[in-house]
């Protein structure tokens, strides 16, 4: 009996061991059946990795488009969940278990997986239809010259608005300048609807949609982004002051308790069509219209400060990488050069809606809405947001600093030239 | 006797196994880490103390280091404070006798501990919402409108509600260790007291807490170790990066910042991150022993 209990409570002590074991191997599914590349005719199984889990469909969709071109090769899109995708690259480069074709960030955090080494270097002779995205000066996905991934979609940053709310309160001119703005603001609030859904708890929705978007139409080239890169002027500069005075002077139109509200409270505020107005991006689009189809909305470009602007921000958002150490090199630069074509670049555009292809050939849309979107960048010249290219590497990075210096004018009252101050003051590190 | 000792070292071996593998191995090489540069993907380069002296040194690491060291405290003083009144009440109130229903009480206090952090981090978040959060529907419902908040959004505010949410759901365990307590209080105690005339509350302050002051401190060191190696409840409810203005920046979330880098692109510095990690480590051994060797002098008189 003794030895009985004895050999029981040492299966007890073992039973956690097996009951941890598959817990360290959840992650990984078993591999489909794949052939090796050299078996003519049979099928080969390339992954593809990205943080876009709303786009499985589209990109499910998209793919089979290219497996019907190219027989021999399949492509399967996996995403992982965007607040844990850069942790999940890091340890599947690390162990060797990345996917053979992976989605890299633009500029800083791309940057930093390339110099790992473990992501294939891009060239016109590996990828021929990269020359498109080189001569569109796109170097979002190259380091030092040398790219390591395709564009695949960039979108845009503006206002969407509610059509129904502009026609109940009578509104049949879209603003071309922020008084424009302003007037319509007056007009809606006076009509009991809520302007404008802005809300300030999320650094990266104020620096990526809400500032942006004012300040590429008060800059309205890239001179001055240059000029602020390269340190000859700083944050104190005119033209962000202005920037930040616009923010202050819509304010009065943004939702009660605005300092509290997340993205997502926005969000959730223009989509269930209890705002006029909500300033973010073409990226919404795919989600929008799964989200509440009878919607009537559109988009403008955020107004110019006296005349139309003349700048117009966009993001270099999703692309297409190589994992170097892949089993199917080859099948996946097939795969990254169709993405980076033509077809490929309008079959991504019509599939995920909002996101447009760098390749300038790739401009024929479907949907009139993504069309809209499309049109904004007509004329204008095109601005990447600010913080991207530089300003990440350091503490606190562009998006926390303009976070905090938007929520202490809020908060303390400051203005915008305080605001300014006091901007530069955190991004004091940068021009040390 | 030989063969029984094989048994004994047999019977430890699996957990001493599994706690090395899972928790002294990566205790051990995270402390190693902090000692060399490695931005997560590269190869790692030995660098001395370098990671602590950037810590210390530049001002944009220390004074987000001392700035959530500080938050953290704060964050501890007040979980404490209102999770141990709270679970005292509470005991306190269950343990009287002549309550009906007593049983009930005590699972639905704990329920909240059975919970997701995640979980609760949300429903808070709903609960503070400012516009549609059922706290600002009520202080309206009340009158109290003019003193409506965005919770979260509010440096002033957003440590204070980020705490109440922690309390809230960790009540149940020193609510469950009171109640322990108590029953193990003498009945004989409360007789005597009640011969010699003692109101309940008398009974309360001078046999109760007294006796129950022992269980106050296992709860204290709990609770320390709980909040000085926090990050999710925060996570869950105003993300990693301290949002509004690092007001509810604690060590938890500089570390997973500096480590695994921001959204931006901000490259991911596991060294430095591995630094702040040890001093956490640091902090928590040292005030965990020092208590201890206080209380154990205190019973010592």
């Amino acid at each position: 009996m003794k030895k009985f209990l004895a050999v029981l409570l040492a299966l007890l002590l073992v039973l956690p061991m097996v009951a941890c074991a598959p817990t360290t191997t959840s992650g990984t599914k078993a591999p489909p059946p794949q052939t090796t590349a050299g078996d003519t005719g049979k099928k080969v199984v390339i992954k593809y990795s990205g943080w876009r889990t709303e786009d499985q469909a589209a990109i499910t969709k998209m793919n089979e488009l290219f497996t019907a071109e190219h027989p021999n090769i399949e492509v399967i899109y996996e995403p992982i969940l965007a607040t844990e995708y850069d942790t999940y690259l890091q340890t599947a480069l690390a162990n060797g278990t990345a996917t053979d074709v992976i989605m890299m960030r633009s500029y800083g955090g791309g940057r930093t997986v390339f110099s790992g080494g473990k992501i294939l270097e891009l060239n016109t002779q590996n990828v021929p239809n990269l020359q498109a995205q080189i001569d569109a000066g796109i170097d979002a996905w190259a380091s030092d010259g040398k790219y390591f991934a395709v564009g695949t979609g960039m979108t845009m940053e503006g206002v969407w608005y509610n059509k129904d709310i502009f026609e109940a309160c009578g509104i049949n001119k879209l603003p071309t300048t922020v008084q424009d703005l302003i007037d319509i603001c007056k007009t809606i609030k006076d009509k009991n609807y809520l302007p404008i859904a802005c809300g300030i708890a999320d650094d990266w929705y104020v620096s990526e949609e809400v500032t942006s978007s004012i300040l590429m139409s008060v800059i309205g080239s890239n001179d001055w982004v240059k000029q602020l890169y390269d340190k000859k002027i700083n944050f104190t500069d005119s033209k962000y002051v202005q920037m930040l005075q616009t923010f202050l002077d819509l304010s009065p139109y943004y939702p009660d308790f605005f300092e509290g509200l997340t993205y997502e409270d926005c969000q959730s505020l223009f989509i269930t069509g209890n705002a006029a107005m909500y300033m973010s991006g073409s990226f919404e689009l795919q989600g929008f219209i799964e989200t509440n189809p009878d919607l009537k909305m559109g988009c403008f470009a955020f107004p110019g400060q006296t005349a139309a602007p003349v700048g117009q921000n966009y993001t270099a958002a999703c692309s297409a990488g190589v994992y170097a150490d892949s089993k199917y090199v080859e099948e996946a630069l097939t795969y990254v050069n169709w993405l980076a074509s033509q077809e490929g670049g309008e079959a991504y555009a019509n599939g995920v809606l909002g996101f447009f292809s760098p390749n300038p050939a790739a401009s024929e849309l479907k949907d009139e809405r993504a069309k809209e979107w499309q049109a904004l960048s007509n004329g204008k010249t095109m601005i990447h947001m600010l913080g991207y290219e530089t300003m990440y590497d350091g503490s606190p990075d562009y998006s926390t600093a303009i976070g905090n210096t938007v929520r202490a004018m809020v908060a303390d009252g400051l203005t915008a030239e305080a605001g300014a101050t006091y901007m530069q003051e955190q991004m004091g590190w940068y021009f040390d | 006797m030989k063969r029984s000792k094989w048994l004994y070292a047999g019977f430890v071996l699996p957990a001493l196994v599994l706690y090395s593998v899972f928790m002294l191995y990566p205790l051990i090489s995270s402390l190693g880490l902090s000692l060399f540069s490695w931005n997560g993907y590269g190869p790692k380069t030995y660098v001395g103390f370098e990671n602590f002296a950037k810590l210390f040194g530049n001002v944009n690491y220390s004074a987000r280091f001392f700035g959530a060291l500080k938050n953290n405290v704060i964050f501890f003083v007040e979980t404490i404070i209102l999770q141990n009144a709270t679970a005292l009440l509470l005991a306190a109130l269950v343990n009287i006798r002549r309550i009906r229903g007593t049983k009930l009480f005590r699972s639905l206090y704990y329920l909240p501990c059975t919970l997701s952090i995640i979980v609760v981090g949300y429903i808070w978040t709903l609960i503070y919402n400012p516009l549609w959060g059922s706290l600002n529907y009520s202080m309206d419902l009340l009158g109290l409108g003019a003193y409506k908040l965005a919770w979260l959004g509010n440096e002033k505010t957003a440590l204070l509600a980020i705490a109440i949410a922690n309390a809230w759901q960790y009540t149940g365990t020193p609510f469950v260790m009171f109640l322990a307590g108590m029953n193990a209080v003498p009945g004989e105690l409360y007789e005597a007291a009640e011969i010699d005339g003692a109101s309940v509350t008398r009974q309360f302050f001078r046999i109760t807490l007294p006796l129950i002051m022992p269980v106050m401190f296992i709860i204290s060191v709990i609770v320390f170790v709980g909040n000085f190696s926090a990050f999710e409840i925060v996570y869950a409810m105003t993300g990693s990066t301290g949002a509004p203005g690092y007001s509810t920046d604690i060590l938890g979330t500089f570390f997973y910042r500096t480590c695994f880098g921001s959204r931006l692109g901000m490259p991911p510095d596991m060294g430095v991150g591995a630094a702040i990690a040890t001093c956490m480590f640091a902090i928590i051994g040292i005030a965990v022993a020092a208590w201890f060797k206080m209380s154990k002098r205190e019973s010592d008189l």
